[in-house]
């Protein structure tokens, strides 16, 4: 039989050996074209709108109207109010999520749903729901008094449409918390029981093999969700609109306030303090993914076989 | 033992691949890769993990396109056929069954794509069941399965579809050493029964030998060695090929005819006539192990410096002279302590030597 | 015994708010201080169904929203999912943080400048322009799910298919999508979810034409109504849970889950 052999060779490859991946690019088509023609075909229109590029009155190019929102008297405290619901609201919940997910780590099934009940609820009907608990006539109120507790609706403390926020801070923890431990449920039953084990058998307390093993491993678990949340709440109009403080307002509230304002100039307005908090928003993924990115550089990604 | 001739020894190859080469980010996956497989064949491709045997498994299954090169079976050009159009089937590692079908559903999956109805389909399933010893499993889920099971399904799955080539990928890697033989037995009386042609993908040395009747080498993308196992074993074309297949024993000598001369002075009488710097080889288990003395050619006397049993081998480690040890793998029953004073006799027709070259010389063929 | 008793105090926690909905919603007259109320009817579940209080046209619309927002969004979420989850290609990271951007950034900019588009193109308070705006928030949560999904999917079970004779398009129906099932149904139980408590997208581009079940119970909590409110509250959580419990043996697969932690 002629058998043909070749000396081997070591060759780089030539520049033919990367091929273009165009079907990648082609299957993120549909996905990438709809968000981007969506949302930042949006923001372009807005951003051409706020400076009078576009719109109702004329065409005038001024930054009139990002003066106008700077200064407007209400913005640095909606500012500050809405980072303060926000922050509190995000690091309450994971905080106590973290916790939940690991109670419920070894907890039955059931127990796991029934921690999940608020998931499919809409924030207005949570809205509904807070108002009726929590106002100075809510169910709480009356049962304090029927306990002898308070002498009167006055005795209640403000909890709803009150200066701190409190109607507006719990009603987030409630939706909240069942979203974010839900995914570090699916996290934590994603590690490796045995790096818990191995560092128990080197020594580690509860609490070390927690903070040394487990919370690591939770990283970007932790991170991606509490990314999603913070977003949400930071961007949230119906919730404190409809619990919040009446002043100062979210920056959102603010938006809707200034943009259904019956003076039509005010648009202009509203859409350069939309764009302003566009840009908190973004900035927020920016150092989101400068956070994961520096946590990536000495962790492997957990994945299955 | 089921090993057979090949059915047909037509002149022309049944799967034949002509310089087919593939390149991938930064490497080049295959080169220049020739290669031709008889009808009725079962040849092994084996190689390191990583020399380009698993890119040439998926271009002759189509699921890779080579860069250059021609894929033929049974005279049809394939580079431009679907996967799903060559009649070649692939046998996974751990079987691959889909675990959404049942096992019934997994053997008949190929005769449903193919329009079988659904009557058919199942009566083919359970007799082909039957045929890989697996009576009465068509209703479970491939998760109640063991891993032999899964691989016996995995073979039914693919021998339904009378396939013209039946590419296996490691088939016995992930199962346990007792059950590995039961396969092998099953594969190549299953080979024997259908006639089936098969190439065998394995980094596993031991695997190609026992269930192939032709091993391709390679390495780094080339093809190094195509032969029978016993040459393999005995005439590896270069020190790569003899260490892969688990050479230990390398000297530097000088030939001079028949008669090559190891550093130290030694001579050695062998069957190959050369002149000029070699390499020479003997495998460890061909060495003879003596207490006493033997007037007789290439019995040399050596010191033994370690004994290792293994269970089935007794490991020696002989010293011959100063700087050249040898590894001599002999019967356990033969015991010798350290220190003791034998005689290793090479016997001349297993010595084999390569020259003293990186490019390997011409192999002589079967 | 400790961590048993604080798992029964969070669910209980959870479920409070939904007491005095449900006592509400049958409650006439309920002043304070009564615990209890002295009276029950039926009346506002009665109103429910009279046209005035347009929750079966909400009802209907959300529903329809909700469903079609779904399918278009899977349609799109599947392929870009697979592209992430499956294929190596430069600038992957980045289009994953882009698809991202409408469920973090505050979407009050993007809502002004689209109206703009819409209104010059007669969709503005139309459902197709609602369902337009609510594929901005679903589509990046069904890629997420769906990119986790087929991450952890052995790409080589459609190899093995394709060499048993089946064509692409077998591929994809009869291996492909019953192998990432799970994926898609928690996929599609987010994008439901979503649409369906979405408020102020609806708000924005509904022009009060498109009146979805959010919209009515938003305009009720303004008024005054209690009774009513509680019903439209609990008549909007029934279709979400039904959902939720139809998925929860897909909400078992850990790996849909593990997209949204690791965005």
């Amino acid at each position: 039989m002629p058998l043909k052999l070749q000396p081997p060779r070591h060759q780089t490859s030539p520049n033919l050996a990367q091929p273009f991946p165009w079907q990648a690019y082609l299957l993120m088509l549909p996905a990438v074209g709809i968000v981007g023609l969506l949302f930042g075909g949006g923001l372009v229109l807005a951003l051409l709108q706020s400076v009078g590029a576009i719109g109702l009155l004329g065409s005038q190019i001024s930054l009139t109207a990002y003066q106008a929102a700077l200064t407007n008297p209400e913005f640095l405290r909606s500012l500050t109010l809405s980072l303060y619901i926000a922050v509190v609201a995000t690091g309450l919940s994971t905080v106590l999520s973290v916790g939940l997910a690991l109670l419920l780590r070894t907890a039955g099934r059931w127990a796991s749903f029934a921690c999940q009940i608020t998931l499919p609820i809409p924030h207005l009907v949570g809205i509904a729901g807070v108002l009726l608990l929590l106002s100075p006539s809510g169910f709480i109120s009356r049962s304090l008094y029927a306990l002898g507790l308070i002498q009167s609706d006055q005795d209640f403390p403000l909890l709803v449409n009150d200066a701190g926020n409190i109607g507006v801070l719990l009603h987030f923890l409630w939706k909240e918390i069942p979203f974010i431990t839900l995914i570090l449920l699916a996290v934590l039953r994603s590690i490796n029981p045995a790096y818990e084990m191995q560092a128990q058998i080197l020594g580690a307390t509860p609490w070390q093999r927690f903070w040394n093993v487990t919370l690591p491993m939770m990283r970007t678990g932790i991170l991606s969700s509490s990314l999603i949340v913070f977003g949400y709440i930071f961007a949230s109009f119906e919730v404190p609109f409809l619990l919040g403080s009446t002043r100062p307002r979210t920056l959102p509230v603010l938006v809707y306030r200034a943009f259904t304002d019956s003076d039509i100039a005010r648009r202009a307005e509203a859409i350069a303090l939309g764009i302003i908090l566009s840009i908190l928003s973004l900035l927020i993924i920016v150092a989101y993914s400068w956070l994961v990115s520096r946590g990536r550089q000495n962790r492997q990604p957990i994945k299955g076989a | 033992m089921y090993k057979t001739v090949p059915h047909s020894q037509s002149l022309m190859p049944h799967l034949h691949l002509q310089d087919l080469t593939k390149y991938f980010p930064g490497v080049t996956a295959v080169q220049s890769l020739w290669l031709e497989v008889q009808a009725g064949e079962i040849l092994a491709l084996l190689g390191p993990s990583g020399c380009g045997k698993s890119t040439t498994l998926q271009m002759i299954a189509g699921v890779v396109q080579p860069d250059s090169g021609t894929i033929t079976l049974d005279g049809q050009i394939l580079n431009r056929v679907p996967p799903e159009r060559r009649d070649i089937a692939l046998v996974l590692q751990r079987g691959l069954l889909f675990p959404h079908l049942t096992v019934g559903e997994n053997v008949a999956f190929g005769l449903k794509m193919r329009g079988v109805g659904q009557a058919e389909r199942e009566e083919k399933a359970i007799a082909m069941l039957l045929q890989v010893q697996l009576e009465g499993f068509a209703q479970r889920k491939p998760s109640e399965l063991s891993g032999g099971q899964a691989q016996r399904v995995a073979l039914a799955r693919s021998l339904i579809i009378h396939p013209k080539l039946l590419l296996l990928d490691e088939p016995l890697s992930a199962l346990d050493a007792n059950l590995r033989e039961e396969m092998q037995d099953l594969i190549l009386r299953l080979q024997a029964q259908t006639g089936v042609t098969m190439l065998i993908v394995t980094h596993d040395q031991a695997e190609a030998v026992v269930m192939s009747q032709r091993i391709a080498l390679m390495f780094d993308g080339c093809l190094r060695q195509v032969d029978t196992p016993e040459q393999i074993y005995q005439q590896p074309c270069d020190e790569t090929v003899a260490r892969f297949m688990g050479g230990v024993n390398f000297f530097a000598a000088e030939a001079h005819g028949r008669q090559w001369t190891l550093s130290n002075d030694l001579t050695l009488l062998s069957e190959y006539d050369h002149h000029g710097s070699i390499q020479v080889t003997i495998r460890p288990e061909q060495i003879q192990v003596f207490i006493e003395g033997r007037s007789q050619a290439n019995t040399l006397p050596a010191t033994v410096i370690a004994n290792r049993f293994t269970g089935t081998q007794r490991r020696l480690t002989l010293a011959i002279a100063p700087e050249l040890t040898l590894q001599a793998w002999v019967t356990p029953t033969q015991d010798f302590q350290i220190g003791q004073s034998v005689w290793a006799y090479l016997p001349p027709t297993a010595l084999w030597y390569f020259p003293h070259s990186t490019v390997p010389h011409p192999v002589q063929v079967s | 015994m400790l961590r048993k008793g604080l798992i029964v105090l969070v669910i209980v926690v959870l479920f409070l708010p939904f007491l005095p909905l449900v006592i509400w919603s049958f409650a006439q007259g309920w002043f304070f201080p009564q615990l209890i109320p002295d009276q029950w009817t039926l009346q506002h579940w009665s109103q429910l169904v009279s046209p005035a209080s347009r929750v079966i046209e909400g009802l209907l619309q959300s529903l329809a929203i909700a469903l079609i927002t779904t399918i278009l969004s899977l349609l799109v979420g599947l392929p870009a999912g697979r592209a992430i989850g499956v294929m190596e290609f430069p600038g992957k990271e980045a289009l994953k943080l882009f698809l991202l951007t409408p469920i973090i950034v505050s979407p009050l900019a993007t809502l002004m400048g689209i109206q703009f588009v819409l209104i010059r193109l007669g969709l503005n308070g139309t459902l197709l322009g609602v369902i337009l705006v609510h594929l901005m928030p679903t589509i990046p949560y069904m890629t997420l799910v769906l990119t986790s999904v087929f991450a952890n999917y052995d790409i080589r079970y459609e190899t093995q298919a394709r060499s048993l004779g089946a064509s692409p398009v077998q591929v994809l129906s009869q291996v492909t999508l019953p192998l990432i099932a799970p994926g898609i149904v928690v996929g599609a139980l987010f994008a439901f979810l979503i649409s369906w408590n979405e408020f102020l997208l609806t708000f924005f581009v509904g022009a009060g034409r498109v009146f979805t079940l959010p919209m009515v119970l938003f305009t009720l909590l303004q008024g005054g109504n209690n009774g009513l409110v509680a019903a439209v509250a609990i008549t909007s959580v029934v279709p979400g849970l039904l959902f939720l419990l139809l998925a929860s043996k897909a909400l078992g697969n850990d790996t849909a889950l593990g997209g949204l932690g690791n965005v």
